[in-house]
């Protein structure tokens, strides 16, 4: 029993070694598809655009003033704060972590752009054509990574 | 002044982007040509608004950073995406050669 067990395991070794070459050798390591990303980044959208409608809504009225808005602020920029650290851990993911930090810059100067005062609509519409620029584009490098095996 | 032409600009943006993504113009176009779109209006937008004496030049300047920012994404972007497809060209031919390789030195290499 005991010498066809060994052989037993040896071809288990061989199995073993076989699946870590075929594994860790047959690719380049490049970051993969992230659906928590992917997913936040669409929540995170729809809450900076809806921040963003809003004050064009209100325009030129007390519900526009900044102070309305705070608390909306330190909610998305926590959560993208949040994602940013998930995106730092994941493997090669270099760029969607300064894709991120960008937009995160971007939203603290929006931030800091709403506490002068709004006036005019064109002016948010512009912003928000930015933004959602910067949206789309953390999108098209996340949807183009390959997905784990 | 003389006013700022929305089509000159974005054609000198455009004709800056090609240059610098050369042989991987025919793939970034179309996502490139939408972003610099979109911050050539904006940038246009901010500067009639400023013009107007609506918003003054620290207004201008963040609005400015947020376009500038905008312009730095679609860089990474278009790095980012040029080196995915590095990767994946160069695991889609390792795996046409695997079979070939690993059946003539008689295990799995690849």
């Amino acid at each position: 029993m005991k010498p066809r067990a060994s052989k037993k395991n040896y071809y288990f070794s061989i199995l073993a070694i076989a699946l870590v070459l075929l594994t860790a050798c047959t690719s380049v390591n490049t970051a993969t598809y992230d659906s928590q990303t992917d997913q936040t980044v669409t929540t995170l959208q729809l809450k900076t655009d809806g921040l963003m409608s809003s004050v064009k809504a209100n325009l030129n009225t007390p519900a526009a003033a900044y102070k309305n808005y705070a608390q909306q602020y330190q909610a998305i920029l926590l959560q993208l704060h949040v994602l940013i650290t998930r995106n730092e851990a994941l493997p090669y993911n270099k760029t969607t972590v300064d894709q991120l930090n960008l937009l995160s810059s971007s939203i603290e100067k929006f931030q800091k752009r709403h506490e002068l005062g709004f006036s005019d609509a064109r002016e948010l519409i512009a912003l928000q054509q930015l933004v959602d620029a910067q949206f789309r584009s953390i999108l098209t490098v996340q949807l183009a990574k390959p997905h784990a095996s | 002044m003389e006013a700022l032409n929305v089509h000159e600009l974005l054609e000198i943006m455009l004709r800056a982007a090609k240059q610098s993504l050369e042989q991987q113009w025919p793939r970034a176009q179309e996502y490139t040509e939408a972003n610099l779109k979109a911050i050539t209006h904006s940038i246009m937008e901010i500067a009639a608004l400023h013009a107007e004496q609506k918003i003054d030049a620290a207004q201008a300047k963040l609005d400015l950073d947020i376009a500038k920012d905008t312009a730095e994404m679609t860089l990474v972007t278009n790095a980012g995406l040029s080196e995915l497809m590095a990767a994946q060209a160069i695991n889609v031919a390792l795996a046409a050669v695997r079979t070939i390789v690993n059946s003539h030195i008689g295990f799995a290499l690849l």
